[in-house]
């Protein structure tokens, strides 16, 4: 599996005209790598990560609505997924929130994001080893509102996981966890997604989170984002 | 720093505790959460002796099952009983499920935006003054009659029971068109709580449908948020009077309706019958309300499996399309018919199957209005007034009630809204009893506490979010300053709160405004308002006159409403023009005084 960004470019709309965030911003995640984009604030880490995983229709989709002016393609594997619903594209999102739904236990937030008609021993089967591979195994029946942020965000990853992604974007993840925890579940979230084999791409602050690639977004002095 | 800081401030307020008025204030919070449980014992006793025959007010001074006899011999009584829990539940779960609808199809939207600017207007309005623009939308002769009358080749109104129909269908239409708006505004204030764009993402990123995440993530979050308005929705529409007075069923009327005629009636035995009616209302709208909670235990039980099972479903761009124009057309229909009502007002000719009248002048105004200046005058005096008590008593719960306890907190909190949870006919024929005994009823005073007790909770209901909100810092700051709590409260703390303590008045008098049966019932017959003048007119044929009533029941609150956004502005636009006289003032002090002496010194 592999990660394909190719010519994007991301402007502001304005009433004179736009503000380029992004332009020509070509990229190739392999499976398993983890691409670090670093940057100031608003120079588009966030806006193309909303791109990337639908929450921002591109400029040719109809009913295009949003403030951003976005076009460029996005591969999977080959497969163009550009105009594809978010829910189709099979894009995994991990933010600096756990977000895990507080009206349903730990399992059911696992439950929540298995494939459809597996059978129950299969579903009981695969949320015990996200489980395992997160030790929680003893967390089943937890209210995700009891759990320690740590543990709330090795659940977040094996639900995101748990939902066979074939492309993760990790937007902040770590950026509310203490040094100490940070450590940890950097490592967790890494070496996971590593066995998996699964190309991830993050934007983050910290040169700290960062893994191999980095991706360094810099603001010109007229405003446009560059990169190296 | 924070400890001279909180040193001075314990000495300044125990210097501002040496003030009568603040240790009498704090004194008084005690009584609060005996009051409320007191009035509501009083109530529940109004009704539970009387129905089993003891009212010696009336002469009867001994117990006994004769006027539950006399209920259960009632002709149709089951039947009333059936279209009261018909239209009630039915007009719910409709207003619940057209607010889902609105919610899924139009969350931010323009029509999201457009919804919540339109809404509080359409929320002012009384219940009747609507429930009359309905009649005159749905009835015979009303507006659709007269659309369909060339189509359908119509010379006379049809012979059609549009409107108090024995199903309560009209009824269930009237309390749609009033309770969706009050469902909407409660979900808006949800939503700004919920995490929703989040939920969404989270949910779309594990291959949900737009529709399955606002099923499954959202829904199961904000419904909880909403659940006390239904519930008020629910106890609402199944002890409406008015309502059901101007366009429900007749024949036989609803379980309130025939208990407000028992309660009228010279015969004092029927009394009685009311009393037992009103109790077995009550045990009506409990019973219903058990169930719909119980409902919502056992489909979050029975729809886990649909929960977490994993089903993605389709996009379904059309029944999102479907929705918003539903909901759409809903808000169309509701400020089409309080249109027609200003029509009507204005029509002196207006023959059917004209769309438009074929003479429009002022000669019903100039004819009928001198007549109600009388109600009008009651109507303003009786909300105005119950409206400051229930602000002044709001905002003295909300500057002391947080040194009761917790549970005493919760439970005053609950009493506080129990009047709106029970029905108003039981509430207050059992409030009535006692006040007959006592002599009280038909006085001005007994009219505007009984509007007080529907008054109050919606005013501390509006005033909570705000007082809540509120930057302590800046009274600490004012006390560090002025060294009184009073002064403190009064010269930073309700200047800055003072756009929502308008607010909370205007809405205190947009609910009197609508109340029929507490002015009814307290007043003993002596004291017309707008709504209870309003609905006798329903059933006579003056529809200019109906129609006048009508508009001066939504012109009240409307003013008021728009006082309440006015004054504030306007003392904020005084208060700046104060602030930009003395900023001049200083600049030209400043070019005319000798040079400043260096920082140090100063």
């Amino acid at each position: 599996m592999s990660l394909e960004l190719n010519t994007i470019r991301l402007a502001i709309r304005l009433s004179e005209g736009e503000h380029i965030l992004l332009d020509n911003f070509s990229l190739t995640v392999a499976s398993g790598e983890i691409v670090s984009i670093m940057g100031p604030s608003g120079c588009g880490k966030s806006t193309l990560l909303a791109y990337l995983c639908g929450a921002l229709a591109p400029e040719t989709a109809s009913g295009s609505s949003s403030e951003i002016n976005a076009s460029g393609t996005i591969s999977i594997d080959g497969c163009d997924v550009t105009n594809m619903a978010m829910e189709k594209r099979k894009i995994g999102l991990l933010f600096q929130d756990d977000l895990l739904f507080p009206h349903m236990n730990v399992e059911e937030n696992l439950a929540f994001a298995l494939p459809y008609r597996l059978s129950k021993n299969e579903r009981h089967h695969r949320i015990s080893e996200a489980l395992a591979a997160a030790g929680l195994s003893g967390y089943k029946k937890s209210d995700p509102r009891r759990l320690s942020g740590g543990q709330r965000a090795r659940i977040s990853l094996m639900r995101t996981l748990l939902a066979e992604p074939r492309a993760l974007l990790l937007d902040e993840p770590f950026s509310k966890l203490d040094s100490r925890l940070r450590t940890q579940i950097r490592d967790f979230v890494f070496t996971t997604i590593r066995e998996r084999n699964i190309p991830a791409l993050m934007v983050t602050h910290d040169r700290q989170d960062c893994s191999e690639r980095i991706i360094e977004l810099h603001r010109s002095e007229a405003g446009e984002t560059t990169y190296d | 720093m924070i400890n001279s800081t909180s040193t001075s401030t314990s000495s300044y307020a125990a210097r501002s505790y040496s003030s009568r008025w603040a240790y009498l204030a704090s004194r008084g919070v005690y009584v609060i959460p005996w009051l409320f449980p007191l009035l509501t014992a009083i109530g529940l006793a109004g009704i539970i002796l009387p129905a089993f025959g003891w009212l010696p007010a009336l002469g009867y001074n001994s117990f006994s099952l004769a006027p539950w006899q006399q209920l259960l011999a009632t002709p149709g009584l089951w039947t009333m009983i059936l279209t009261t829990l018909f239209t009630g539940v039915g007009a719910t779960l409709l207003s619940l499920l057209l607010t889902m609808v609105f919610l899924i199809s139009s969350w931010n939207t323009r029509l999201w935006k457009l919804t919540g600017r339109t809404l509080p207007p359409l929320l002012a309005i009384p219940h009747s003054a609507l429930a009359i623009g309905v009649v005159f939308l749905l009835s015979p002769s009303g507006i659709v009659s007269r659309i369909l009358a060339v189509p359908m080749d119509w010379l006379h109104p049809p012979d059609l029971l549009t409107v108090n129909d024995p199903w309560g269908l009209g009824l269930i239409f009237a309390l749609v068109l009033k309770e969706v708006p009050f469902l909407c505004l409660m979900l808006i204030a949800a939503v700004s709580q919920t995490p929703i764009e989040r939920l969404l993402t989270t949910g779309r990123s594990l291959g949900y449908s737009h529709l399955q995440c606002w099923l499954k993530l959202v829904w199961p979050l904000l419904y909880p948020k909403i659940r006390l308005s239904v519930m008020i929705v629910l106890a609402f529409s199944l002890s409406v009077v008015d309502v059901s007075l101007i366009i429900g069923p007749n024949m036989p009327p609803l379980l309130p309706v025939q208990i407000l005629q028992w309660q009228q009636d010279p015969d004092p035995a029927l009394a009685l019958a009311a009393a037992a009616g009103a109790l077995l209302l009550l045990l009506l709208v409990g019973l219903c309300m058990a169930c719909w909670l119980q409902l919502e235990k056992v489909l979050t039980s029975g729809l886990r499996g649909w929960l977490t099972g994993g089903y993605r479903g389709r996009s379904r761009s059309i029944l999102i399309t479907s929705g918003r124009l539903l909901f759409s057309g809903l808000l169309v229909l509701a400020w089409i018919s309080l249109i027609v009502v200003v029509i009507w007002s204005f029509s002196w000719r207006w023959r059917f199957p004209d769309i438009v009248p074929s003479d429009i002048s002022l000669r019903a105004w100039i004819r009928f209005f001198p007549g109600m200046l009388e109600p009008l005058q009651t109507t303003i005096t009786v909300a105005l007034t119950c409206s400051v008590v229930g602000v002044l008593l709001s905002v003295f719960c909300l500057e002391y009630c947080h040194r009761l306890s917790r549970w005493q907190q919760r439970s005053i909190v609950f009493f506080f809204y129990l009047p709106l949870l029970l029905p108003q006919m039981s509430f207050l024929l059992g409030i009535q009893t006692p006040l007959v005994a006592l002599h009280l009823d038909g006085y001005w005073w007994t009219v505007a506490a009984c509007h007080l007790l529907y008054v109050f909770p919606y005013c501390y209901l509006s005033l909570v979010d705000p007082w809540q909100k509120y930057d302590q810092r800046f009274s600490h700051a004012g006390l560090i300053l002025s060294g009184s709590r009073v002064r403190t409260f009064l010269k930073v703390k309700l200047p800055m709160l003072i756009s929502p303590l308008f607010t909370a008045l205007a809405l205190g008098v947009a609910v009197s405004t609508a109340l029929y049966l507490p002015t009814v019932m307290a007043g003993a017959g002596r004291y017309e308002t707008l709504t209870t003048e309003a609905v006798a007119l329903a059933s006579g044929g003056n529809r200019r006159l109906l129609a006048l009533y009508a508009v001066m029941q939504m012109l009240v609150p409307m003013i008021f409403f728009g006082l309440a956004i006015a004054v504030p502005r306007l003392s904020s636009l005084r208060l700046s023009s104060l602030r930009l006289s003395s900023l001049r003032l200083s600049s030209l002090r400043r070019n005319h005084s000798p040079p400043k002496r260096s920082t140090h010194e100063s």
